[in-house]
């Protein structure tokens, strides 16, 4: 729709359409006018301000009136500030002759402390006489009175060897203090932020474009941060240097009382508590003077790169450089950099974090991350990064997980399973965690744990808390084969043996349904040569006991299971000697009574004869019932030697109760042998080898 | 009883005292027996062997206990003993009584096939087949005292723990 004169007719429907646009055009006025602004603002020639009287007025009256005060209040608070601390640094904390009111002081507390000896000699009296209470024996003589000793003799020295070590801190400060000379000076004739407000002998088209652009607003607020940066940075520092010599002859003199802790096991904390914050707070001076002689020689060098920056500035064309004032905000913003972290590596370094006074700092610094969302990014971040490190997700795979070449490098330096236990800990936390949380959702139904979920599980990384958590479930479940049983197995006893054996103990609730009888045998025998000779390492230990503990019940592990299983296993168990060993050979023996007597006849050095292994088998089935005997496995019941041991039962159970045929008024009675026969054919009557193997014992 | 266990104890620690023990199968009492009777021959024949112990799982465990307890194979023993059957008398006798139980026979008519079996006269039929009837009803009587005083150790008389 337009207006059109062309017929000289202006018809009502164009005049509907005239109204509409002069509506629209009052609603969107104000962007009409903006746009007509900036287009003006573009099109205007660029040079100096020559702004009217009244805002030249505005400008000098008010807004630099503000500047002036503000920048002044804080220039001189620098150069107060500045002053005092390089009077303060220069403070002797123990000067030469001593100071009258520590070494009376000191001279106190030793005397009270003295008294503390004689409780020590009654404690380690009554320690020595009670020597059977538990836990007196740290305190008898015999483990205190060297200690007791050093410190009667230490103690009367401990004011001078606090000296010795304010002494000590105090000639590294004094190198950094000869290097700065005066720092009062030296920090207010080269920090002059006043650099970075605009300037009239702008001349070129750059630096006017910079004034423009960022001389103003920009250069300003800057410069107000980075004054009341450097006048608090100071000012901390000051407190710092300040506190730290009362605090240093409080820790001297009640230095006795620390040399006294020592004597008591329980106090001997609180003595090497003393020294760590006696050593942090001498430690202070010299590690913030460093960073404070960084500074400045940093500060000192500002005039070469003002030039450099000017130089570049002046000859360059309108957006081929960064501006001045950037630059030399950047340049103040290192040296800021420099001075707050010099203070805080100082603070750090030295040992404050014992201390409320790094609490409160870190409180305050909380207090505004928290308020500026740093907090919450941080622990986003924080987050992420353990994810990645984890190897987990898409990063994690290409950044994160082990370093390439770890586990080479950890074989041929025979560092077997090794690691540090504690991330190995946490992680099998973390994945408990990730596991209840799949738990949770399968109760609630987001997920179900099928082929989809597997194919999932295996996908992710072994390795990764979520993937570990997939396949626990998965190993619970009975749902891993035989040869992702391996294969996880193979990686975890290497890198984590915990989580080994922990998903050796969830294949264990799922009965290690898909992994063969025969496998299992032989990863936790691990036979050299043998495709598990890889588990023959400290790292799967844990691992293969859990495999055998598990054989040892499994029928299908327990129908292959030969002499070479068994003395591998037992091993694994501290033997056939130890308590594990025995009950393991016991386990065993209920259903494989022949294997274990092979193995028994092995170790006993003997020749497996068929009449030797029938006289153990004997020893391991003579007090078993027929139902227990029922219960032993078919290769068992198929064993001569069995049988053989079996008829040799009968036959001394027959000869200990013969039968008695029928007399006048009494029936005959079986004999042993009989009854034991019978309750064997009973007992075994649902399987007809074993029924034709006790019929004919 | 103490001998016995110290016995038990110790003679596999004595390699001859235990290869004294002897090893030989004793099947005297095989045709007194329900179970044992024919069992020999059957057992050589899988399926035929398969299907036998098949059946016997199949019955009640009164009647499984008859069948495997060497005290029922006393018992017939006694009852040939008494009324002098010869030996495939015998056999005959512990057929019908394993077919009794396996259902094969009918329990009434025990009486009459025992004398048709054993080619004997009605009146020792009967009296043969009411013996193994009051065996059986005092077996199945011990069998529930038993049961009810030891419920863990009804086949284990030979457990010396």
């Amino acid at each position: 729709m337009e207006f059109s004169w062309s017929n000289g007719y202006f018809t009502l429907d164009r005049a509907n359409s005239a109204i509409k646009m002069s509506r629209n055009f009052k609603k969107y006025r104000k962007y009409y006018l903006a746009i007509l602004f900036a287009v003006i603002l573009v099109l205007l020639p660029i040079h100096p301000a020559k702004a009217g009287w009244l805002a030249e007025w505005t400008i000098e009256h008010t807004f630099g009136y503000v500047l002036f005060i503000v920048m002044s209040v804080a220039g001189k608070m620098i150069g107060a500030l500045a002053t005092l601390l390089n009077w303060a640094i220069h403070i002797p904390v123990y000067p030469d002759g001593g100071i009258a009111v520590i070494d009376k002081s000191w001279e106190i507390m030793r005397n009270f402390a003295n008294m503390f000896f004689i409780v020590a000699l009654i404690m380690m009296a009554f320690a020595t006489i009670f020597d059977v209470l538990p836990g007196a024996a740290k305190y008898n003589a015999r483990a205190l009175f060297g200690r007791f000793l050093l410190t009667a003799l230490l103690i009367n020295f401990s004011l001078v060897l606090g000296v010795l070590v304010i002494q000590g801190t105090q000639v590294l400060s004094n190198t950094f203090l000869v290097a700065i000379g005066d720092m009062a000076n030296r920090l207010g004739q080269d920090l002059n932020p006043s650099q970075l407000l605009p300037s009239q002998s702008s001349v070129t088209a750059a630096v006017s474009l910079d004034a423009v652009v960022f001389g103003t607003l920009a250069t300003l607020i800057f410069s107000i941060i980075l004054i009341f940066t450097y006048l608090f940075s100071i000012l901390t520092a000051l407190i710092f240097v300040f506190i730290r010599i009362p605090i240093l002859w409080a820790l001297l003199i009640v230095s006795p009382m620390a040399w006294i802790m020592n004597v008591f096991p329980a106090g001997e904390g609180t003595f090497k508590k003393w020294w760590a914050i006696f050593f942090g707070w001498n430690m202070f001076l010299p590690i913030y003077l460093f960073f404070l002689y960084f500074g400045l020689y940093f500060l000192s060098n500002q005039r070469n790169i003002i030039q450099s920056i000017a130089s570049e500035v002046s000859q360059a064309k309108i957006s081929e450089s960064l501006p001045f004032s950037l630059q030399l905000v950047f340049f103040y913003v290192m040296t800021a950099i420099f001075m707050i972290g010099g203070t805080i590596v100082a603070m750090k370094a030295s040992m404050f974090s014992g201390t409320g006074v790094v609490g409160i700092a870190k409180w305050s610094r909380g207090i505004a991350a928290k308020r500026l969302g740093l907090t919450g990014a941080n622990q986003a971040w924080q987050e992420k990064r353990k994810e990645i490190e984890g190897g987990e997700g898409r990063l994690g795979r290409i950044f994160g997980g082990p370093p390439a070449g770890l586990e080479t490098s950890r074989r041929l330096l025979g560092v077997q399973g090794a690691g540090d236990i504690k991330p190995q800990k946490e992680f099998l936390a973390k994945m408990d965690k990730e596991a209840a949380v799949l738990r949770d959702q399968e109760t609630t139904g987001k997920i179900i744990v099928d082929n989809t979920f597997k194919a999932s599980a295996l996908r992710q990384g072994a390795n990764t808390a979520k993937g570990a958590a997939m396949r626990s479930i998965l190993y619970e479940r009975g749902m891993i084969d035989a040869t992702e049983f391996d294969r996880d197995m193979a990686e975890w006893t290497q890198k984590n043996p915990f989580l080994a054996q922990r998903m050796s103990e969830q294949a264990k609730k799922g009965k290690y349904k898909k992994v063969p009888g025969k496998q299992l045998n032989d990863m936790y025998t691990a036979q050299a040569g043998s495709t598990y000779e890889k588990y023959r390492t400290p790292g799967a230990t844990a691992s293969r006991k859990e495999w055998f503990s598990f054989a040892a019940e499994d029928d299908d592990s327990l129908k292959t299971m030969d002499t070479n299983n068994i003395a591998t296993g037992v091993g694994l168990h501290g033997g056939k000697d130890s308590n594990d060993g025995k009950e393991k050979l016991k386990t065993v023996a209920k259903k494989r009574p022949d294997v274990v007597a092979e193995y028994k006849l092995k170790e006993d050095g003997l020749t497996t004869t068929p009449l030797q292994l029938s006289r153990y088998i004997f020893k391991e089935i003579k007090n078993k019932s027929p139902i227990d005997l029922s219960k032993m496995l078919d290769a068992t019941w198929a064993n001569p030697s069995f049988q053989d041991a079996l008829s040799r039962k009968a036959s001394l159970l027959q000869r200990i109760q013969p039968s008695q045929p029928a007399r006048p008024g009494k029936k005959a009675v079986p004999g042993g042998g009989d009854t034991f026969k019978s309750g064997l054919k009973k007992a075994v009557q649902n399987n007809p080898r074993k029924l034709k193997i006790a019929r004919t014992i | 009883m103490d001998n016995q266990d110290n016995l038990f104890d110790t003679i596999d620690n004595d390699e001859s005292s235990y290869s004294s023990l002897s090893t030989e199968q004793d099947n005297s009492m095989d045709i007194y027996s329900p179970f044992d009777v024919d069992a020999e021959e059957w057992s050589n024949d899988d399926y035929k062997w398969s299907e036998f112990v098949g059946r016997i799982g199949r019955l009640p465990a009164s009647a499984q206990d008859v069948l495997f307890d060497s005290n029922a194979a006393y018992s017939i023993k006694d009852i040939a003993s008494n009324h002098e059957l010869t030996e495939d008398q015998i056999k005959n006798l512990s057929r019908v009584v394993r077919d009794t139980i396996l259902g094969d026979l009918v329990l009434g008519e025990m009486s009459s096939n025992i004398a048709t079996k054993l080619n004997l006269s009605n009146d020792i039929a009967s009296a043969i087949a009411n013996s193994i009837i009051s065996y059986s009803k005092s077996h199945l009587k011990t069998k529930r005292s038993q049961r009810n005083c030891h419920p863990d150790h009804l086949y284990s008389p030979t457990d010396l723990t």
